[in-house]
């Protein structure tokens, strides 16, 4: 998901030509064409590993000689995360040996790769002890702590997990994708202050993103207290002013803020329950979101739906109770 | 000007023409298996503490262009953690934590400490790749030099160059009459040299080193770029400007704040909005007048209203 966030829209605009480009060439291979796309691709970090097990595969087994050495063999490597990540199975096998007889076992690199075969065989201990020798050798090697970390969560072992995620924050503590990931291990361990601790870290590192200050607000709000509520709607409001409502009808797609309106009016509500004093902006904040709330509703999907939002404003309205 | 073709013996080809050119071509090869087997060894580890200060100057910097966004006990948490507690001698605070020390103890470091070099791991591979480099150039000049120098060793075909290839082509032999196109054997040495880089690339093929190395070597990402200033000062400064920060939230009035643009920008009407919810509310119908209503257009700082619990209202 962070991924996703991360990109910029120009590039997600420019890959998405290239993907066009490459649909409509038809049955006849642009190797050229597919050759940039992949050095976009590895250059923006963008993750579409589909288009590029598909036609990056074609070009390292057929155009390998067309590339220059050292692309070629970015592109092979390229390749084979892409394959690995699509299930494929074979051909990363047929690769890497390709990359093994000419780099040699002990590059790292190739090592790499090869425990990421392994992990996607399902040979995790084997996986895990190549990436215990990288980090022996080379310390602060980023993609071998993070794959530990990744292994340990699919084997149910999150404080395993933890523990590499905190050395491997130590050294990299501005890595906001990794204080998410933390985050999201200490919520399902139920610790929602260690957690916005972590989160905090996120905000700082990704000031303008509305997405992780509604998962701050969420986490406060899960956290309970009337203070905490407070702050809850605090930080859905600042989502909701960076990610405007104002300009809704010029958007072609539905709205993204609904999450912030839900939380807002959950966050006033149980406010209310606990019989704390609400300011009175806050009321009027909460006016505001229960209209835009049915607005939005009645705009963009079918009746039975927004009976069901009628009934949940009803159920946590606070002004027409008696 | 008609001049007799100068006649160079057959043995000068044999013994001096053909030699450079195989030996520069046995060097190059010697060089780029020994330049392997030394890379090969010199996997220097990664300097993790140099990363991790990297860094920790990287968040403080955040830190201090967006504290106003976290709330303010978790600011204070990492102010004490970055600065340390007041008063405090347990706990100085990561930003102290490095003294000033090395600077004066190594007259190495003293040396280096202004210039790109302070990563003496840099110094020692950069002094091996020029060694590597002038010890074979410097004893291969001085043999060509020593045996060869004093004679012409062959003659360029095709057409005369200009007199300012002079100096190139006829290194060692200072005679202003002679046709540019007469080579000395040190500038042969020389054109062979240049010349031979391309060839050597195709023939040495499968060992040359270069770009493997770099693939081998740039298999972990490079370290953090070298620092100019020494790291303690930065921390200081840093430990500085966080100690300047009045904390202050964005989160204060936000909720007004909001309203008011949402009121400016789609000329929204609070009123208009309660009707709206009556009309939604159909199945109740006796609604009771905000408490609110009569003072929300005059009052702008934020007024509490105690609200009593709807739950207990309704039993």
């Amino acid at each position: 998901m962070s991924e996703m966030l991360m990109l910029t829209s120009s590039d997600s605009i420019e890959i998405y030509r290239y993907e066009e480009k490459i649909r409509n060439s038809g049955r006849s291979f642009n190797w050229v064409l597919v050759r940039d796309t992949l050095r976009f691709l590895r250059k923006s970090k963008i993750r579409k590993s589909n288009l590029v097990s598909k036609y990056g595969l074609k070009l390292v087994t057929q155009y390998l000689n067309k590339l220059d050495d050292q692309e070629g063999y970015d592109t092979i490597e390229q390749v084979i995360i892409a394959c690995l990540d699509c299930g494929d199975e074979t051909n990363p096998k047929k690769l890497l040996e390709q990359l093994k007889s000419k780099f040699g076992k002990d590059s790292v690199r190739v090592q790499r790769i090869q425990a990421l075969c392994y992990e996607s065989n399902n040979q995790l201990a084997e996986a895990l002890q190549i990436f215990e020798s990288i980090l022996k050798k080379y310390p602060s090697d980023a993609l071998s702590m993070k794959r530990q970390v990744a292994i340990f969560k699919g084997q149910g072992n999150l404080n395993k997990a933890i523990q590499v995620l905190n050395a491997y924050l130590q050294i990299y503590m501005c890595d906001l994708e990794a204080w998410l990931e933390l985050s999201s291990f200490h919520i399902s361990y139920l610790s929602y202050s260690t957690a916005l601790y972590c989160l905090e870290e996120v905000l700082l590192n990704a000031p303008i993103n509305f997405v992780f200050y509604i998962k701050y607000a969420e986490t406060l709000y899960c956290l309970g207290g009337s203070e905490n509520y407070n702050s809850a709607i605090q930080y859905y409001t600042h989502s909701l002013e960076l990610n405007s409502p104002t300009e809704m009808d010029k958007l072609d797609h539905p709205p993204t803020f609904l999450p912030a309106i839900y939380g807002i009016i959950m966050s006033i509500y149980s406010m209310c329950e606990e019989g704390h004093p609400l300011k009175e902006s806050q009321l009027k904040l909460m006016e505001w979101a229960q209209n835009n709330l049915l607005i939005i509703t009645k705009k963009y999907s079918s009746n039975d739906k927004l009976n069901l939002v009628k009934h949940f404003i009803d159920s946590t309205d606070i002004f027409n109770k008696d | 000007m008609t001049e007799s073709p100068i006649v160079l013996d057959v043995e000068i080809r044999n013994w001096v023409v053909i030699p450079i050119l195989i030996v520069l071509f046995i060097v190059s090869a010697l060089k780029l298996n020994i330049s392997k087997i030394m890379q090969i060894n010199s996997g220097k580890p990664q300097d993790v503490e140099k990363t991790m200060q990297m860094q920790t100057i990287n968040r403080v910097r955040r830190l201090v262009s967006f504290y106003n966004r976290i709330p303010q006990r978790s600011f204070f948490i990492r102010k004490s953690y970055l600065c340390g507690t007041t008063g405090s001698k347990t706990n100085k605070g990561i930003l102290s934590s490095i003294a000033p020390v090395q600077e004066d103890s190594n007259p190495m470091n003293m040396m280096f400490a202004n210039s790109m070099f302070t990563d003496p791991s840099g110094i020692t591979d950069m002094l091996k790749g020029n060694i590597m480099h002038l010890i074979p150039q410097v004893t291969m000049m001085s043999w060509v030099n020593h045996f060869f120098s004093g004679f012409v060793a062959c003659k360029l075909p095709f057409f005369p160059l200009t007199i300012r290839f002079k100096t190139f082509l006829q290194r060692g032999i200072e005679m202003g009459s002679l046709d540019v196109s007469y080579v000395s054997s040190l500038s042969w040495y020389f054109l062979c040299w240049f010349g031979s880089e391309g060839i050597n690339a195709i023939l040495l093929g499968d060992n040359m080193v270069s770009p493997d190395a770099q693939f081998l070597q740039s298999t972990i990402e490079s370290g953090p770029p070298t620092q100019q200033t020494p790291i303690h000062k930065i921390y200081a400064s840093e430990k500085e400007n966080i100690e300047m920060i009045r904390y202050d939230s964005i989160m204060t009035n936000i909720e007004d704040r909001f309203l008011d643009n949402i009121q400016k920008k789609t000329s929204f009407d609070f009123n208009q909005i309660n009707k709206n919810t009556i009309n939604n509310n159909n199945n109740i119908n006796n609604i009771k007048p905000k408490p609110i209503k009569s003072n929300l257009s005059n009052s702008k700082q934020s007024k509490r209203i105690s609200y009593q619990k709807p739950s207990s209202l309704i039993k």
